[in-house]
């Protein structure tokens, strides 16, 4: 198929969130991979708390885009009420080699465990076009990298959100930032974004965060278990299918920091030369992929008519709080 | 190929999910949440496929029958013997899984990493491509702006020692279509 503009990000990302993700990938595309590391490096380890009111709270975080604008980028988000405006919008964008990202609803992407069956919110970032139409799309909350959507399936999945696009810049005035411009936007606010109030500097920093950090997951642990016993009870709900939707979001936190941090030991590790930590942080990724595992199991106890999978997800949960009880010990023998 | 150098692991009872379905039929299999593989794109039911040269034997496409294993720490006898290396016919639904397998040994318990690729993804692991299918299905019909495919990796297997079983990882979107192993010397 032939393309018309193709901006190839290649995926680098640690980060599980939708827009986390491709953002790092862009960071990295405009070459400043280091940014990665930075964005929300501060989200670390939320675990649930169990309350009658609303099942599952998730400690606030602060929205990455709110992060940027603290950073001093402009984060533009623009909607349209007409769809050629917004495909026009869109194009334009990527012949300017300008990244976007667009918020959708899963319930029309094809290739979503939630198509037809569930609308959700999600972002995707869209980096190429082929000739007839089609996209290029990059959506890291899936795990589909440089996948072609039709164009037709998009437009309703972006249309049930106002054709909503986001896109990180300087200046209010972005439609005529072409890309080198855009480049030296970025070039000029890198030194903010490295702000050193996250930067660990020295080994004894990196020592203080990573004792701070285990403290956190220590605390952590009983809200583990909580969650695997409310899993487990999930029966005795009035509205079970409803709690297991703020489960699933619940579980999705869980796997999101552990990637966080485990990007942060990997980075430490290389920063320190210590090989011992790499190690571990390929088990905390692991763990990571297990609270995704556990995640699905929920998705598929919703959407299938197999049984067996809310128990089998609360065994997986018990087995994460064991993981993370021995990254604990783990990491203090290193550190 | 010769097929005497090669143990095919006959997985028929363990299989628990069917992911293949015919154009006639759609609804057949589930292999996501919402689409299967296409049969008519795929090597015979129950034939043994050559694969750069290892024997894999392709399960039933036939409607109503299972065809893959949906992992869930399933233990699979082998023929006790000495192998060199275990050859994976499968995918993934939702993404690309690091997963962790268990290889059984008479004196010892190895635990090696298995990875498998999303069905769709354009960029897999390291895999080897088995199979690639120019369209999937859906329960509606066909999905034609996707391509399915179906790959085989490789784990190595301590030749030295006596492997009686292997211990699949606990993980729903992990599929294992078939298992081959290579002899090794006796």
């Amino acid at each position: 198929m032939e393309c018309l503009y193709s901006l190839e990000i290649e995926n680098s990302s640690d980060l599980l969130q939708c827009i986390n993700g491709p953002l790092t990938a862009i960071f990295n595309y405009y070459q400043y991979g280091e940014l990665a590391d930075y964005v929300g490096r501060e989200l670390f380890f939320c675990y649930c708390q169990k309350d009658e009111e609303t099942p599952i709270i998730i400690r606030k975080r602060k929205e990455v885009f709110d992060e940027l604008e603290e950073l001093n980028f402009n984060v533009q988000i623009n909607t349209f009420t007409r769809q050629d405006k917004a495909w026009a919008f869109l194009y334009d964008s990527l012949s300017k080699g300008i990244i976007s990202l667009i918020i959708v609803d899963s319930y029309f992407i094809p290739y979503s465990l939630l198509y037809q069956k569930q609308h959700d919110w999600h972002s995707v970032a869209v980096n190429g076009v082929h000739k007839n139409g089609d996209l290029y799309v990059f959506d890291h909350g899936y795990r589909k990298y440089n996948i072609t959507v039709p164009q037709i399936e998009l437009n309703k999945a972006w249309q049930s959100h106002n054709y909503k696009i986001f896109q990180v810049l300087k200046d209010a005035q972005t439609k005529d930032v072409d890309y080198i411009t855009f480049k030296q936007v970025i070039d000029n606010n890198i030194k903010l974004m490295l702000n050193p109030t996250i930067d660990y500097s020295s080994i004894e920093e990196f020592d203080q965060k990573i004792d701070l950090d285990s403290m956190t997951i220590k605390q952590g642990l009983d809200g583990i278990t909580a969650l695997a016993e409310d899993i487990r009870n999930i029966k005795e709900r009035k509205n079970p299918d409803n709690y297991l939707t703020n489960l699933y979001k619940a579980i999705h936190f869980g796997a999101e920091q552990c990637q966080l941090h485990s990007g942060f030991l990997k980075n430490a590790a290389v920063k320190f030369n210590i090989p011992e930590i790499q190690s571990i942080s390929e088990e905390v990724k692991y763990i990571s992929q297990e609270w995704m595992v556990a995640r699905n199991m929920i998705i598929k106890s919703l959407f299938t008519e197999k049984a067996g999978f809310v128990e089998r997800c609360a065994a997986k949960v018990d087995k994460i709080r064991l993981q993370e009880e021995k990254y604990i010990e783990e990491i203090g023998k290193v550190i | 190929m010769s097929l005497q150098k090669y143990y095919l692991l006959d997985l028929e009872e363990y299989f628990n999910a069917d992911g293949i379905s015919y154009d006639s039929n759609p609804q057949d299999g589930l292999f996501s949440l919402s689409a299967c593989y296409p049969a008519e794109e795929l090597p015979e039911s129950n034939s043994v496929v050559d694969i750069d040269n290892i024997p894999i034997k392709f399960p039933s496409k036939e409607d109503g029958d299972k065809n893959n294993i949906e992992c869930y720490n399933q233990i699979l006898p082998v023929q006790p013997g000495l192998y060199k290396r275990l050859f994976v016919l499968g995918s993934c639904d939702n993404g690309n899984f690091e997963e962790k397998i268990e290889l059984i040994y008479d004196r010892k318990v190895e635990v090696q990493k298995l990875y498998l690729s999303d069905w769709i993804t354009e960029k897999p692991f390291t895999e080897k491509l088995a199979f690639r299918c120019e369209h999937a299905h859906s329960r509606d019909g066909d999905i034609c702006f996707y391509r399915a495919n179906m790959w085989m990796q490789t784990v190595e297997v301590d030749c030295t020692c006596q492997l009686h079983k292997l211990n699949l990882p606990d993980n729903p979107c992990f599929h294992v279509f078939a298992i081959t192993l290579e002899r090794g010397e006796n």
